[in-house]
């Protein structure tokens, strides 16, 4: 049983955990694998659009086992797993299974916070009394919490679903201790074994450790977790880090909680790939018209509106083009992303071929504090109803029944993809046409 | 109108003709789109956990009697404002993509990818 009290060196946080990380094990192609009987047991990999340089998004762990890695190239993982099968993000599908992850969470507890699409942790802290409804020792109940959790996982979604799970005092130690005996696993991290698990790693197993920072570790003579643990608090303060990111790590890999922070949206946009390298204006027109109408949806869907704008293109030769402007309003309407982003693209040297385009929106505010000031030669509210109206007919009918004439057949080109990371935009990515 | 008659139908579990003439499951092209309004029996069972509250236990398509052996995975998705329930079925042979339009209560078959 757990003792708060008691003293353990480098002053480990001797709290017993309270925080669940949950890791949907390959997410995507596990999915998939459920859905269809026949690919269970075979390598699978899942992509945005299949083409011979496309990226894996998500990989089976029998792909995984003979070493192919998520972020691969198609061509690279076939190289390496000739009987690969490939197949295209089904975003819906990956939605229902979300939600009801979402779901099985929720009915632990209120504090649930997704990290993304296949990843989420429940905060159990302050839940003491429910827990000890369970069993006498809170760790034993979330353990059994956990086995509850994979279960349900099968019940809800699938016998071929699998989970791992993460149980420690912070949200570092649980995302670490989640990446344990991967699939199917669950492990605890507390003050008690968490030197013999971090005696087991390397730096760059830690998240959020890569190689520069590991490179700075080095430097200073902290070359495994073990020395990294019993790194002085000013050698990582002043040393490593030389900032508060020192204190933040010293805290972390002691079981202090220092993530649990909010982070406001700062920027809104979207990317795409040339699937056809040209100069002709109508064609570019076409797709970054779609980027810009893309875009204005993500803005009125997170309730912001834009003043900046950066336009970023890759090019055909190699180099690349960017120019950003700070527009005197706000704007949210995708006739005004449209019309700004067109300002800055028509700046730029026509005669080369892109390969890659990209929309920024950023300098956000709410949407409800713009200033609506009227202006002499634009009836904003007039322009404002008729945004909320296409909206509103676009989603009865689905996307896109109304948008530019200048983007017609860019929806079946720029198509809608699973993003990595976020789960912000999974609402608006499943309205399907 | 669609009416389900399952009275008279030959129950055995028939390989699809077109089976053999489909290609590998790397491409669009494993994929045989069908797009097509069939009959589905199924069975709603009140009990069941998510995946099997609503279960498509056969399928008439050309004339034919698909009995499938078991439910993939089963998602809701909309088109417009319309509720879509999207099947992903498989009889051993093949697997079947059908949805259950729930506004106009029609089953449709959208593709089939053999086993291979």
């Amino acid at each position: 049983m757990h003792n708060s009290s008691v003293i353990t060196p480098f002053d480990l946080n001797t709290a017993p955990p309270s925080i669940m990380h949950i890791d949907l094990n390959s997410c995507f192609a596990t999915i998939e694998q459920q859905s269809r009987p026949s690919l269970r047991g075979r390598p699978v990999g899942v992509t945005n659009r299949i083409t011979p340089h496309c990226c894996m998004i998500a990989l089976s762990y029998e792909a995984k086992r003979v070493g192919a890695k998520v972020g691969m190239r198609h061509d690279e993982v076939r190289g390496m797993v000739p009987n690969l099968i490939v197949l295209e993000t089904d975003p819906p599908k990956y939605h229902h299974a979300y939600q009801k992850l979402v779901e099985i969470m929720k009915s632990y507890s209120p504090k649930v916070k997704m990290k993304s699409i296949d990843e989420g942790i429940i905060d159990f802290s302050g839940s003491n009394h429910a827990l000890n409804m369970r069993s006498h020792n809170s760790t034993k109940a979330l353990e059994q919490i956990g086995y509850e959790i994979k279960q349900r996982l099968k019940e809800e979604l699938g016998c071929w679903m699998k989970c791992n799970v993460g149980i420690a005092p912070n949200r570092f130690l649980a995302k670490l201790a989640a990446g344990f005996n991967k699939p199917d696993g669950l492990t605890v991290i507390d003050h008690r074994n968490i030197e013999e698990i971090y005696s087991k790693l390397v730096l760059q197993d830690f998240p959020g450790i890569a190689s520069r920072f590991e490179k700075r570790l080095k430097e200073k003579g902290v070359t495994t977790p073990l020395e990294f643990l019993h790194a002085p608090y000013m050698t990582l303060r002043k040393g490593v880090f030389k900032s508060i990111v020192g204190e933040h790590w010293y805290k972390r890999i002691r079981g202090y909680e220092v993530d649990d922070v909010e982070t406001n949206l700062g920027i809104v946009g979207k990317q795409f790939v040339m699937d056809n390298k040209t100069t002709d204006e109508r064609e570019i027109k076409k797709r970054f018209s779609y980027l810009c109408y893309s875009t204005g949806r993500k803005l009125r869907y997170n309730e912001v509106a834009a003043r900046g704008i950066y336009v970023y293109l890759q090019l055909a030769n190699g180099e690349s083009w960017f120019k950003r402007h700070l527009f005197e309003r706000p704007f949210h309407s995708d006739k005004d992303v449209f019309a700004n982003a067109m300002f800055i693209l028509d700046q730029r040297e026509k005669t080369i071929p892109i390969t890659m385009m990209s929309i920024t929106c950023y300098h956000l505010s709410p949407l409800n504090g713009v200033d609506t000031q009227l202006e002499l030669f634009k009836d904003i509210e007039q322009e404002e109803n008729l945004t909320e109206t296409i909206d509103d007919i676009n989603d009865y009918f689905g996307l896109p029944s109304i948008s530019f004439a200048t983007s017609l057949g860019g929806h079946n080109i720029v198509k809608q993809k699973i993003p990595f990371g976020s789960t912000k935009y999974f609402e608006l990515l499943c309205k399907r046409a | 109108m669609f009416k389900t008659d399952f009275k008279g139908m030959n129950f055995s579990n028939e390989s699809l003709p077109s089976q053999n003439t489909l290609r590998k499951l790397t491409s669009e092209e494993d994929v045989q789109y069908i797009h097509e309004r069939v009959e589905v029996l199924s069975v709603f069972n009140c009990n069941g956990g998510d995946q099997n509250k609503c279960v498509p236990r056969k399928m008439k398509y050309k004339n034919r009697v698909i009995t499938f052996s078991e439910l993939g995975f089963r998602h809701p998705t909309s088109q417009g404002n319309r509720m879509i329930h999207v099947f992903d079925m498989t009889d051993g042979n093949a697997e079947y993509r059908i949805e259950l339009d729930a506004e106009s209560l029609t089953w449709e078959l959208v593709c089939i990818i053999p086993v291979s």
